[in-house]
């Protein structure tokens, strides 16, 4: 069985799943991605947390047209698109929507959610700094006023122990999707970046005790990795479930992704939370304080651009591959800097540019042609 | 130059002092005997300058930019720059007014007012941003920023000790910011909340307001570490009661256009009012600046008691969204030849009065009330926005809605369709959407925009 199908046989079985959970009482709770939202209080509540990350779709996107503009990126107004046609069962199925307000596309999902659908959208507010008590103590707070509204919707306690129960948890599928993620470093056995990408992707709905299971098979039988491509990093600011054409394009070509550094839809499992002490302040210093940030946090470019200098190092990267969401205005304005900074490092860099819409055209895969045989020198058998 | 430095409200005496001054500014930006005479035209084609409060403001607004290029000649050797901060001027009328080695600089409107409206030589500035990180167009990233990088890069303002913007509704400032430091080592400093709201807790912000007041005094930290200089509660308190009569001064400005019939002086002089507001001034600025409005406003009431005005008596009445065009008069000055009346525009609506105290926490602390401003309608989450928008426009009894649509700016850009939907779902008036950029002299198309204004006015259908 292949990793697509595999994945595919996981997200159908968690919609009927969900069915089965919600005929039975318990409730579900939809999240949008980026990483600052701590799914195990939403585990630890007894919901079904699920992180809504649809993307890749041009008509979920274009859907939002009519009451949101073009200027917002695809990705929030596919997230509006799929509230307006309520024919994803995940999205019909929350009964929470918790939405970070990290950027301010992620803040219009939040805001055209409140909108439309009324009071079941929470808004975890996320501090752009965190190196003053009051930031840290703001976003302690909010993540307490979450837990009080999981346990109003839920009628269950949110203890210390079952956080802490959820936290060993999801530490142990973010500690497989790292041993994944490393098995593309060097020579030997390896994953595809796609296979890994959907396998990340599958992890954000379903099951997390399933898929930390399917992920520990995934690692017992992985092929001999290729050898002789160009080796590729991918970065930028979004690569949700369904956006798939970038890393189809790069394979097509002859270039291996073998490492992702994404913001939204891709879980982070580069750190774990911590177990020790009290477990919603682990929380707080895992999904604020030790993440590393994002591009809409302060400060962020230098941290970033020192992280993906120690990919490219760790994963003997030859060339980068910007995939850049249009009118994502604050990583187009990071991307500039760090275009420059690694092209003065001697790595060639590619930015492709998406609004959904088929990337798979003449032009995109001559460009990307052009950018692999730079990096082998020469014409690569694809 | 005298002759130009009266339409600034220079009298002769201080023309003449001031002449030596101004002179060394426009070698410093680049401005040419040429560029003055096209720019006498420009003032006497677009604006009143017949009224000596018009000119008492271009007088102030020029001060500044002559403070801001000679801000260390003047003996300011650290100098903060400030962009994008409601609230901070604030706090550079209390360094200002307290030292005498460090100063504040919110450059940006009254230099659109001057090398933009007046001199008509702005976009080199926007171009030079463009040869940078910042991409051309109206969409990728906004003139605000723009005008920031062009200026910094051009020398056409100190290269800065410190910069310091805000994040309310943005995440494009603070990143600028972040890479000015990467690329000109220059320190960065922001102000920022947490903008969560929910609208279920409207009106209440106080989350908000708390967090950005703790976020300001952490900035007045950063200050006392770049400058040295330490500013005070006391001195906040002193600058906010100061401020106090130029907020007064200015209300009355704006009650006396949203109740004029017809609007007693061009739109194209509103933008002037963004670029007073933001000055970091000293006690005797403010002064200067309260006696202007009072100046002006004095003239405007004299104007609608006559019953003269920039539009016709009975003129449709229209609110602005987002404000008026900074770098171009030619947009105001169309609206109102096309017998168009712009009465106010929505940053106006406030969910609660910040004067009431309503919204302040902890009554002794000077950062709280400084933050009052956030209750305004722009920072409002989208359903707050629409109903503070829909009741100020019913308050107002306005006849249509401009939608500046501010490409650059998702924060604006991203209601547009539903704000502009709920005003004419709900109030039966039309809206007017302008794909703009509120900065950038390129997005003005004069086909495009007068056929669209004549449309407009018809639907509002005023029979004038």
């Amino acid at each position: 069985m292949t990793i697509e199908t595999k994945v595919d046989e996981l997200l159908l079985h968690r919609q009927e799943e969900l069915e089965n959970a919600k005929s039975a009482g318990k409730k579900v709770v939809g999240y949008f991605p980026g990483g600052y939202v701590p799914e195990e209080l939403i585990y630890a509540a007894g919901a079904i947390p699920i992180c809504l990350s649809h993307g890749g779709d041009a008509r979920t996107a274009d859907e939002a047209l009519s009451i949101m503009p073009h200027v917002i990126c695809p990705f929030a107004r596919a997230q509006v698109g799929e509230m307006m046609l309520k024919t994803n069962p995940f999205y019909t199925a929350v009964d929470l929507v918790v939405v970070p307000s990290t950027c301010q596309h992620m803040k219009k999902i939040g805001d055209f959610w409140e909108y439309y659908e009324g009071p079941k959208v929470f808004k975890l507010g996320v501090p752009y700094e965190h190196d003053k008590d009051f930031e840290v103590q703001y976003f302690r707070d909010r993540l307490v006023a979450l837990k009080e509204r999981l346990e109003t919707l839920t009628g269950n306690t949110v203890t210390d122990d079952r956080l802490a129960e959820a936290i060993v948890v999801y530490d142990r599928l973010r500690s497989l999707l790292k041993a994944l993620s490393l098995t593309r470093r060097g020579a030997g056995r390896a994953i595809g970046a796609l296979d890994f990408v959907r396998l990340n992707h599958a992890s954000l709905y379903a099951d997390p005790v399933v898929m930390a299971d399917t992920l520990e098979a995934v690692l017992e039988g992985l092929p001999e990795a290729a050898p002789g491509r160009p080796r590729v990093l991918l970065t930028g600011p979004n690569l949700v479930l369904g956006d798939y054409d970038v890393l189809a394009l790069a394979d097509e070509v002859g270039a291996e992704v073998v490492i992702e550094e994404i913001f939204e839809g891709v879980r982070d499992y580069w750190q774990t939370i911590d177990q020790t002490g009290d477990p919603l302040d682990a929380l707080v210093r895992g999904y604020l304080i030790e993440k590393r940030p994002a591009a809409f946090m302060r400060g962020s470019t230098s941290k970033r651009l020192e992280f993906i200098r120690s990919l490219i190092e760790g994963f003997e990267v030859q060339g980068v591959l910007w995939y850049q969401l249009l009118c994502c205005e604050f990583y187009d304005e990071e991307g500039s800097y760090i275009e420059t900074a690694l092209r003065d490092d001697g790595i060639p860099v590619l930015v492709v540019e998406s609004d959904y819409h088929s990337l798979d055209s003449g032009q995109m895969k001559t460009r990307l042609a052009a950018f692999v045989e730079t990096m082998a020198g020469g014409p690569v058998d694809a | 130059m005298l002759e130009f430095l009266a339409m600034f409200g220079f009298d002769d005496d201080e023309a003449r002092a001031q002449e030596a001054r101004v002179r060394e500014v426009f070698n410093r930006l680049g401005l040419t005997d040429e560029d003055i005479q096209r720019a006498k035209v420009r003032m006497n084609t677009y604006y009143d300058m017949e009224l000596r409060g018009v000119r008492k403001l271009f007088g102030i607004i020029l001060k500044d930019v002559c403070n801001t290029v000679m801000m260390r000649d003047d003996g300011r050797e650290k100098v903060i720059h400030v962009c994008m901060s409601p609230g901070l001027n604030i706090m550079g009328s209390a360094i200002m007014d307290n030292c005498s080695d460090v100063g504040m600089i919110c450059p940006n409107m009254t230099y659109m007012s001057i090398l933009g409206g007046v001199f008509g030589k702005y976009t080199p500035i926007l171009e030079a941003a463009e040869k940078e990180w910042l991409k051309s167009g109206a969409v990728a990233h906004c003139g605000m920023v723009k005008s920031r990088v062009g200026l910094i890069g051009l020398g056409l303002i100190p290269k800065p000790d410190l910069t310091m913007t805000t994040g309310y509704a943005c995440e494009t400032s603070p990143k600028v910011n972040e890479l000015l430091e990467e690329v000109y080592g220059i320190p960065a400093c922001y102000v920022d909340t947490c903008p969560d709201r929910e609208l279920s807790e409207y009106p209440d912000s106080r989350r908000i307001t708390v967090f950005a007041a703790k976020s300001m005094r952490a900035a007045a930290g950063c200050i006392e570490r770049v400058t040295g200089f330490r500013i005070t509660d006391d001195m906040v308190w002193k600058a906010l009661k100061l401020r106090k009569t130029l907020d007064e001064a200015m209300e009355r400005y704006r009650r006396v256009m949203r109740e004029s019939d017809p609007i007693p002086f061009r739109s194209t002089h509103l933008s002037m009012w963004m670029a007073v507001d933001l000055i970091p001034y000293t006690e005797e600025g403010i002064a200067e600046a309260v006696d202007a409005f009072t100046v002006l406003c004095d003239e405007l009431e004299e104007r609608r008691s006559r019953g003269v005005g920039a539009t016709p008596k009975g003129a449709p009445r229209v609110l602005s969204m987002f404000p008026y065009h900074h770098t171009d008069p030619r947009w105001e000055a169309l609206a109102n030849e096309k017998g168009i009346a712009i009465v106010a525009f929505d940053f106006e609506a406030m969910a609660i009065d910040p004067s009431s105290g309503a919204g302040i926490v902890d009554p002794n602390d000077p950062y709280e009330v400084v933050a009052q401003h956030l209750h305004s309608s722009f920072t409002q989450p989208l359903g707050a926005r629409v109903r503070l928008v829909l009741d100020l426009c019913r308050r107002l009894g306005v006849d249509g809605v401009f939608y500046h649509n501010h490409l650059g700016c998702r924060y604006a850009a991203g209601d547009a369709l539903v704000v502009r939907d709920a005003i004419i779902k709900e109030l039966g008036i039309p809206v007017l959407m302008l794909e703009w950029d509120n900065f950038d002299p390129r997005s003005y198309n004069h086909q495009q925009y007068e056929a669209k204004l004549e449309t407009f006015r018809s639907m509002m259908g005023a029979g004038v």
